[in-house]
């Protein structure tokens, strides 16, 4: 009986666990300026998602983000 | 009261009279002494029986009229036979100590192979693994006429005889696989978790697997279920130095009376592994989950089986960067990295396959339905947003009719449906191939006839391919995207006492992919642009193998020569423009192409030296344009050379074998226009099997690979652009522990 349970849970099992979540994921971002890779941090879900869609911007512009290379 | 028992009784004895128990005995066709050690396959029922070392073998009840039985022991060839089943079989096995008679199902019926028309390369994964490997691409190419096109360790793809992705069909205990491998970055999609051995039909095979199967067929075989009444359990683990990574692996097995089943469930993970000059590639970690659920049960004349697999890959892309002036050590870094970083590749398969086969007296009914989801996510640029996010879900039916008239007669007919959908996820920033709905309906009749030495094959094929519901915008097609092929195969195969000799022409179509037809767009994961052509025609290719196969007690050779036509040939086309840094290619058209090769092979197992074997396999192939240039990945000359010694040597511990392996590769001057020749290589492995207690239970096998740190590049490489060589010097040690035992003593 425990062996038939297992292969009724095992698919679902399976399948949670390969689930991934990008929802919490934080990596390392920098931006590109004047030839140069600068660094802003690990940064994490949604103001992660911010910066790549919106870029960084400072005084003297907007800066295309990369995270997580 | 007592009409009923009588009703019930006759009911009851009647059921008797078609049931059957078998008792069987295996014994030395020479010497007549019983063989104690063999396994016996009943195939209508899936059941494996084991001698333990008993003197006959007692098989449950069996209610059908006729059984198929496959024998095997240690050092007697394999046999396929058909009987019914009587109160006790007299079965004699020949010993042989090289058997080349592997029972073989991937060209339709299942044939011993000696008299098989159709050339098949069967090999064990367990031989193929002696030298342990990171994947099972890998593996696959080191079959004679195989080779393996990688980027870096995460992916590797099968090449046979110098086609590979859309041109060689995968399949999985006959479930066609299908995983997007248009593209030159994606693998098998597959783990080697439970698979047993492979097949390989080389060349078209159109007849029996419809579109696409134009270069080739790899065929791969789950292992079998538990012996019957047993539980098995097998734990595996596999570290390699190299990339500070390993593999575990765990399966389990029950088999009842008619009920069996197994799950298995895998996990790798690899850093970035190290070159030879001590740096590391970057971005070449991966790491990838599998699992497996099969069961299968045997009803009164029927057995149904149903599988699952899933497989779950995150694979790192090397040769990315935003330096405009890169160099080849850009990508050659000093820190080996595990964590996962841009640009990567998520890769999902799921596969569904159910199966149900009837067997009458005569003839035998098979119906495969599968389903498999592909999901495919690259993130390029940006970590939040994917690059290319693409599902493609595919339905399949497979009806197949075999008719027996006769013993020398089988006509096997049949019918194959896909229904195939690729979407595109609409958070993904680029779309490079478009959504659409490929229909493939093809219908195929074969005939087999065997008398005393001759087996004789032949049959036909129609195939049509329908491209609907294109989400392609502002796209006005004047006739619908529908491509059709007519395919025939015909093979012989004659056997004499010491030699067999087989012949065969088969044909084989593919229509045009989505890819071809549609591309527009970065591939990052292959550094091109790809554009696609609307006007290309179906590829045709007619196959004309030879094969010369020479057994004697102690060696056998086989020499199979072969010429591939195809027409239409279509590839990329590089345009000589640039975007953003990544080269144009457009696809094309080549007229014809001719692929003509060899491949070769010889096992020798001196009498002097019984305990030594040594195998050579040679594979070439050469390549012939009508246009002014020869076409790209065509593989290196390539000469295998393994020398094993089984030593046996200690009781509790027992040094079991030691294994030295030898790959020569030559260098590749048949280039296409842009493409860099290759030089050649040579690459040196050694690996020893040691097995603990007396039952063999525990064994370590500890290996190096690359063992004189050679630095070398294959033609196949994805990697050759960026000169990013192969991994240097790798130390492993894999250990497995396999346990059994009965279920019901």
């Amino acid at each position: 009986m425990k062996s038939i349970s297992f292969v009724l849970l095992f698919p679902i099992g399976i399948l949670l666990s390969t689930s991934s979540c990008n929802k919490n994921k934080c990596a390392d971002c920098h931006y590109d300026k004047a030839g140069a890779e600068i660094e802003i941090g690990e940064k994490c879900g949604d103001e992660m998602e911010n910066l790549e869609a919106n870029g960084y911007t400072d005084s003297t512009g907007t800066y295309v983000v990369h995270c997580g290379h | 009261m007592i009409r009923f028992a009588i009703v019930l009784f006759s009911f009851f004895y009647a059921s008797c009279m078609i049931a059957q128990s078998v008792r069987i005995y295996l014994s030395d066709s020479l010497t007549k002494d019983p063989i104690v050690n063999a396994t016996v396959f009943i195939v209508e029922t899936d059941q494996w029986f084991s001698m333990h070392q008993q003197k006959h073998l007692e098989l449950p009840v069996i209610t059908l009229k006729k059984i198929t039985l496959k024998c095997y022991a240690p050092g007697y060839k394999s046999t396929l036979m058909e009987c019914a089943p009587k109160d006790s079989l007299h079965i004699s096995l020949s010993p042989m100590h090289l058997d080349v008679h592997e029972i073989t199902i991937s060209t339709g019926n299942l044939s011993q192979r000696n008299k098989n028309p159709f050339h098949v390369e069967v090999r064990k994964m367990a031989e193929l693994n002696v030298i342990s490997a990171v994947n099972l691409g890998e593996l696959l190419g080191r079959i004679p006429g195989v080779f393996s096109a990688s980027l870096g360790n995460g992916v590797a793809k099968p090449v046979v005889r110098g086609m590979q992705g859309m041109r060689v069909v995968t399949l999985l205990n006959g479930l066609r696989l299908e995983g997007q491998q248009w593209g030159g970055d994606h693998g098998v999609g597959l783990t080697e978790l439970g698979i047993s051995s492979v097949e390989v039909i080389k060349g078209p095979a159109s007849l029996l697997y419809g579109a696409d199967a134009l270069g080739g067929v790899v065929y791969l075989l789950d292992a079998p279920y538990a012996k019957y009444n047993t539980r098995e359990m097998s734990l595996q683990s596999s570290l390699f130095h190299n990339t500070m990574g390993g593999r575990g692996q765990f399966i389990y097995k029950e088999s009842y009376k008619k009920f069996r089943w197994l799950t298995a469930l895998t996990y790798g993970n690899h850093a970035d592994f190290q070159l030879p000059s001590r740096k590391f590639a970057q971005n070449s970690r991966f790491n990838d989950l599998g699992a497996k659920l099969s069961m299968s049960y045997n009803a009164r004349n029927s057995l149904l089986q149903f599988r699952y697999t899933l497989s779950h890959s995150v694979t790192g892309i090397p040769g990315h960067t935003h330096d405009s002036l890169s160099t080849p050590e850009t990508f050659q870094v000093s820190e080996q990295v595990r964590k996962y970083m841009l640009p990567a590749q998520f890769f999902r398969n799921q596969l569904f396959h159910f199966t149900v086969n009837w067997y009458g007296d005569k003839s035998n009914v098979q119906l495969h339905l599968g389903s498999t989801v592909n999901k495919l996510v690259e993130y390029d640029e940006k970590i939040t947003k994917p690059s290319l996010n693409m599902q493609l879900t595919n339905q399949l039916t497979q009806v197949k009719w075999v008719f027996k008239p006769s013993s020398h007669l089988s006509l096997t007919s049949g019918f194959q449906g896909m229904v195939q959908n690729n979407r595109n996820g609409l958070d993904a920033s680029d779309t490079l191939i478009p959504g659409a709905t490929t229909i493939d309906a093809g219908a195929y009749s074969t005939l087999l006839f065997e008398k005393q030495a001759w087996s004789l094959q032949a049959g036909l094929r129609y195939d049509i391919r329908m491209l609907r519901n294109l989400d392609v915008p502002q796209l006005i097609l004047f006739n619908p995207l529908n491509y059709q092929g007519l395919n025939g195969s015909i093979g012989w195969v004659r056997n004499w006492s010491n030699l067999i000799v087989r012949s065969s022409l088969s044909t084989g179509f593919r229509a045009p992919h989505l890819t071809e037809l549609f591309s527009n767009g970065y591939h990052h994961g292959a550094l091109r642009y790809e554009i696609g052509n609307l006007q290309l025609k179906s590829e045709r290719a007619t196959q004309l193998d030879l094969t010369l196969e020479k057994n004697s007690e102690h060696s056998t050779i086989t020499i199979n020569p072969f010429s591939n036509r195809v027409a239409n040939f279509i590839y990329l086309q590089p345009i000589d423009s640039i975007m953003d840094g990544i080269p144009v290619f457009k696809y094309s058209q080549n007229k014809l192409v001719w692929f003509n090769g060899l491949d070769a092979s010889f096992h020798y197992h001196p009498h002097f030296a019984h305990k030594l074997h040594w195998e050579i396999s040679l594979s070439y192939i050469h390549c012939i344009t009508s246009g002014d240039s020869s076409i790209s990945m065509i593989p290196q000359p390539r000469m295998l050379n393994n020398l094993r010694y089984e030593c046996m040597l200690g009781k509790k511990v027992c040094l079991k074998d030691i294994n030295l392996s030898s790959t020569l590769l030559g260098p590749q001057n048949q280039v296409a226009y842009l493409e860099s020749p290759s030089k050649a290589y040579h690459v040196l492995d050694v690996s020893m099997a040691i097995a603990f207690s007396q039952k063999k239970e525990f064994m370590v096998n500890i290996g190096v690979r690359n063992l004189l740190n050679t630095w070398y590049i294959d033609h196949l490489s994805r990697l050759k652009n960026i000169q990013m060589p192969f991994p240097g010097r790798n130390v492993y040690v894999s250990l497995k522990y396999d346990f059994s035992n009965p279920l019901n003593k």
